[in-house]
């Protein structure tokens, strides 16, 4: 079956085919969600909320798009909320500790060092972190969409509502950046 | 030598990395690459990009699915019925086949225009004729309008009322199931709780 299939099987009353959507998407939506959140735990914890979300809202899925769109569409806002309570929550600490009064850089936490942070305490690992971290956001967010949330070109167009053309020619500039910025680790 | 513009070739060694090549694309871009050094060098070092990436994915949690799942609510969506509109129609299409028998038994072998089905349907079409001018601002013509299309129903055949009035029910009924929301699922629970924190 596929996804749009599910989805009506899921508001036909068979709850459980909800669970094959999850396990089709959990590992490309949690490590969207981690590139963006940086922490393994609250990509874990926003990616349930997503599911659960998007769960409560079947119904107004429209099954002439794809549920891949739609379900990026909800993670995308869901990290920007989760962000933004974070920043805020960051600035209002820094504020107290801080005598002067004086507005602060608003840090985010650093990456963690939880359980799977073995991959990234390599120096490769690390050096791709910190190479998609310096990228600009509009190019940035589509290599996380295309390599991490592993949507099509035709997906993204239509999540970012932008031209096919301009996505591509973004992602392939993004690339090029990545490729430069990590020359010393792809000539092996 | 090189055939294809240095661009064309550069947006395929992208495009190939993404699987959306054609046949063709993937033929010509072979040849290129069969010619030039230089895009080896660039396709070799595109693919260890992209391999570098897919290595620095995290695994989910094993238990990651069962969680969301368990945090849903305890009752499914309730399942759609859909033929519920089957029912209503063919309730109206026999009601409407009944009251054509009906009109015209009573109403002898000749139909009138005023009386049966066509004089309900006539009177429905008149009520809300004189509705819509009254949505228009032309008060004082609608008004007239409804008291003229009452009086056409009430002045004709006992026949004609009763279709008004089923009609309009029927009308109704429909309405209402097709307006009608499915009921949703529980409401959320407290987040916290939902993390199994």
């Amino acid at each position: 079956m596929n996804d749009e299939q599910l989805v009506a099987a899921v508001l036909a009353g068979r709850q459980d085919d909800f669970g094959e959507l999850v396990r089709r998407y959990q590992g490309r939506l949690v490590n969207y969600l981690f590139r963006i959140v940086h922490n393994t735990e609250e990509a874990h914890d926003l990616a349930q909320e997503v599911f659960f979300k998007v769960y409560l809202a079947l119904d107004s899925f429209d099954p002439r798009y794809r549920f891949s769109t739609w379900l990026f569409r909800v993670a995308q806002n869901a990290a920007i909320d989760f962000l933004r309570k974070r920043r805020l929550k960051v600035v209002s600490i820094n504020r107290l500790d801080g005598e002067t009064g004086e507005p602060q850089e608003w840090e985010l936490p650093s990456p963690d060092r939880g359980p799977y942070g073995d991959l990234r305490n390599t120096e490769r690992g690390g050096a791709i972190e910190g190479a998609i971290e310096e990228l600009p956001w509009e190019y940035r967010e589509l290599i996380l969409m295309r390599h991490y949330g592993e949507l099509s070109y035709d997906d993204i167009a239509s999540l970012k509502e932008m031209p096919l053309g301009t996505v591509k020619n973004k992602l392939f500039r993004g690339r090029q950046m990545l490729k430069q910025k990590l020359s010393d680790y792809l000539t092996d | 030598m090189a055939t294809v513009e240095r661009a064309i070739v550069e947006d395929w060694l992208q495009r190939e990395l993404d699987g959306d090549l054609s046949e063709r694309e993937q033929r010509e871009l072979t040849r290129e690459l069969e010619d030039s050094a230089e895009l080896r060098l660039e396709r070799r070092a595109l693919q260890a990009l992209n391999q570098q990436l897919a290595l620095s994915r995290i695994p989910v949690s094993e238990d990651f699915r069962d969680r969301v799942m368990s945090d849903l609510p305890s009752a499914a969506w309730e399942p759609r019925r859909t033929g519920a509109w089957r029912w209503p129609v063919a309730f109206l299409a026999v009601l409407v086949a009944a009251l054509a028998v009906l009109g015209r038994l009573t109403g002898g072998a000749t139909v009138e225009t005023g009386s049966g089905v066509l004089g309900a349907i006539a009177s429905v079409f008149g009520l809300v004729r004189a509705g819509i001018l009254a949505g228009t601002g032309l008060l004082g013509y609608s008004w007239k309008g409804l008291r003229l299309a009452f009086e056409q129903v009430l002045a004709g055949s006992p026949t004609a009322l009763a279709g008004v009035v089923l009609v309009i029910a029927g009308l109704n009924l429909l309405l209402y199931l097709g307006l009608r929301r499915r009921a949703r699922p529980a409401a959320a629970r407290v987040s916290g709780a939902r993390r199994g924190r």
